[in-house]
């Protein structure tokens, strides 16, 4: 058996040399050692240039802008997570069959893989985090080299909890939680925030890192506790997994595997079902609704069949939204960005549209069915909000925070749908909700230009009621 | 798309000849052009109520691009008429169902769900039934609640022909649809053909099987280089 094992390793090591080997002469090959080591040289000597010349602008935005900002990329960077369908470590042929035959723990035979998936997301974050504090220098007059550290820990904690989420993790969800609740509400709870922008940086860019480093810890653990049951739904290879899963079965059943089989184990969470049968139902309405009826029924199971980690996204985002307008936001960039984070919402609160089918539906029915379900959720989460925030006495004026937030997401819902319905794109497309998104919060600030708070959410629903019932 | 333009063929006046105009689909010098080149020029057809009509030529000739322009997919010149309304109307749309040789399904529905949410949206609350009814025709009786993602090809294209039949349009477009399925379904499609063109209305289908011509009863046009012939048979 020790001879066995031994001529497993020395398989697998070899393997991994070939890997390694191979790798290296098709970077040579295809992009040219001398040529990247060039191009890194001088983009270290750019980078430095920028920093050096970055001058800050004469009148500097105000450093809450840079908090929202800041807070709504943290968010967006861990909510996109959700979106996150194929597998985060691409195997090859080789993993696949090491992966089959031996008994061996993931972590050990996908090691290489995983570490050069984690390095790439540190040194990308890195690169944004550096772009940030150039950014920051010019718009805010705020040198805040914690940014690239801040960077770094963002794309390293989203893409650790990316690999716990694909492999089915329930660590995933509370942290993901966490992490969106302490983005979401960074701007209005002063210390609690995960982003403090030019406030505390330095506190921002340790928590970042800390959860970024924990979540990465506890996805590399995971590897080697088990054998990761995610690969087996949806591996890249899907050729070569179906031969590992086959051969996988082979050896447990010959008894070399002392383990409980991953694919009966799969087959018991889906609860017997098919694959592919829907878990999630909701009994269709009454004829007597109509199209309408039919629309916002559609809507509705799209909401409801949202991924888990994105309806606590979505609950983030509107918790964002209303703390962000409960601070008294005000100004063209942070009602940008509070327009961005809006469309955002929208472009889960909206419902899918019937293209490419040619359905006879009127412009009311498609409109008001696609938006109805996603506004009345988002009013129910505010009105909560409002309830707690009356209950615990923050501070008066609370309603009119809730029905203002109700008017931006609304205004940015009914953009989103006639921008998709009109430009034929996807309402997940994100030049389309961000375009909505930006175009709501310039509204929301040319209404708010004009009047005050009543104003500008009277101005805000009726743009909204008027897109929804006129406009094609 | 252009404004209508008075028909030849078109009768004057009287209720006798509206009520026959409505009855059929018409195709007025109709044109299609991609990148300023004609797939389809200056097409002139009538379809009678109560006809298979087959759409027959080579790969590339125009027969997906009329289906296409008929549904009003596509822009064209000219004017189509389906039972006095126009494709991209409400009232033309509710005229017709058209399945597609790469069938549009929802992915997020499943195939009940679809069959629901068709008969809502296009207000025929008899519609589902008789959808369901064509899906345990086509054998998918027990691939309700599974999600058209995870089905076969063959079986997405059941899935749409189920949809379409049951919604029992006036004029129902088929590009190709016999090319994936089984035998039992060819069977099952070329009965449903059938019964629809006794009960008055209008099948057109592309196809390449010279035997369909026989089996459906059906009349034939050529389409060829982006011409389109008369009515045969």
């Amino acid at each position: 058996m020790a001879s066995r094992a031994a001529s497993l390793a020395a398989l697998e090591r070899r393997m991994q040399r070939r890997r390694a080997g191979r790798a290296y002469h098709w970077v040579g090959r295809t992009f040219g050692w001398s040529t990247l080591i060039y191009l890194v040289f001088w983009i270290a000597v750019f980078v430095a240039g920028g920093v050096q010349s970055a001058a800050p602008i004469e009148r500097p935005l105000p450093a809450s802008a840079l908090t929202v900002a800041l807070d709504l990329l943290a968010l967006l960077a861990i909510a996109s997570v959700s979106l996150q369908r194929s597998p985060p470590v691409v195997m090859g042929r080789g993993h696949a069959l090491l992966l089959g035959l031996a008994p061996w723990p993931a972590q050990r035979v996908l090691r290489p893989r995983l570490l050069g998936f984690f390095a790439t997301r540190v040194v990308v974050g890195a690169v944004v985090g550096t772009a940030a504090w150039l950014l920051v220098i010019v718009l805010f007059g705020i040198s805040s080299p914690e940014l690239v550290a801040l960077g770094a820990g963002l794309w390293l904690l989203r893409a650790a909890l990316a690999l716990l989420r694909y492999e089915r993790r329930a660590a995933a969800l509370p942290m993901t939680l966490f992490a969106s609740l302490l983005a979401a509400f960074g701007a209005a709870s002063g210390a609690l925030g995960l982003v403090q922008g030019a406030a505390a940086p330095t506190l921002a860019a340790l928590a970042a890192s800390a959860l970024g480093l924990l979540a990465a810890l506890l996805a590399w653990g995971l590897q080697g506790s088990a054998y990761p049951a995610g690969y087996l739904h949806d591996a890249m290879v899907v050729s070569e997994f179906r031969a590992s899963v086959l051969l996988a079965v082979m050896t447990q059943s010959a008894g070399v595997l002392r383990r409980r089989g991953t694919t009966t184990r799969s087959r018991r969470r889906r609860g017997g079902r098919r694959v592919g049968s829907a878990r999630l139902r909701l009994r269709p309405p009454s004829h007597d609704r109509g199209a309408l009826g039919g629309m916002a029924w559609r809507s509705s199971l799209t909401l409801l069949r949202a991924p888990s980690l994105m309806k606590v996204a979505l609950l983030a985002t509107l918790a964002y939204v209303y703390a962000a307008l409960s601070a008294g936001v005000v100004g063209g960039l942070p009602l940008a960005v509070l327009g961005l984070a809006a469309g955002f919402l929208a472009s889960w609160l909206v419902g899918p549209s019937v293209e490419p089918m040619p359905i006879p539906l009127d412009h009311v029915s498609r409109g008001v069915g696609r938006v109805l379900p996603g506004l009345v959720t988002a009013g129910a989460v505010f009105l909560g909000l409002t309830v707690l925030r009356t209950v615990s006495g923050a501070a008066s004026g609370a309603s009119e925070v809730g029905t203002l937030a109700l008017a931006l997401v609304t205004l940015a819902a009914v953009t989103l749908e006639k921008a998709s319905s009109w430009l034929k794109v996807s309402h997940r497309e994100w030049t389309a909700w961000g375009l909505s998104g930006l175009l709501s919060g310039t509204l929301l600030w040319i209404l708010s230009a004009v009047g005050g708070p009543g104003t500008v959410t009277l101005g805000a629903f009726a743009l909204a009621f008027f897109a929804l019932l006129i406009l094609p | 798309m252009s404004d209508p333009t008075p028909s030849d063929a078109a009768p004057s006046s009287g209720a006798a000849a509206t009520e026959k105009r409505n009855d059929t689909v018409e195709l007025q010098e109709v044109s299609v052009t991609f990148g300023g080149e004609a797939v389809l020029a200056d097409v002139d057809l009538v379809l009678p109520a109560g006809r298979t009509v087959l759409l027959r030529g080579p790969n590339g000739a125009g027969k997906s691009t009329l289906l296409r322009a008929i549904a009003g997919l596509l822009p064209f010149r000219g004017d189509i008429l389906l039972f006095g309304a126009r494709p991209r109307t409400l009232e033309g749309r509710a005229a017709f169902a058209f399945v597609a040789d790469v069938p549009a399904l929802f992915e997020d529905l499943t195939v009940r769900e679809h069959a629901a949410f068709v008969s809502r949206a296009y207000q025929r609350p008899d519609a589902e039934e008789r959808i369901e009814g064509w899906l345990e025709a086509f054998e998918l009786g027990d691939r309700l609640d599974e999600f058209p993602g995870t089905h076969s090809r063959g079986m997405r294209h059941k899935a749409a022909l189920a949809l379409a039949l049951g919604l029992e349009p006036g004029l129902l477009l088929l590009d190709e649809p016999f090319n994936t399925l089984d035998a039992d379904a060819r069977e099952t499609l070329s009965r449903a053909l059938r019964e629809r063109a006794d009960a008055g209305r209008i099948n057109l289908l592309s196809a390449h099987d010279a035997a369909l011509e026989h089996d459906l009863g059906a009349a034939v046009v050529e389409v060829r280089g982006g011409q389109v012939g008369a009515l045969r048979g």
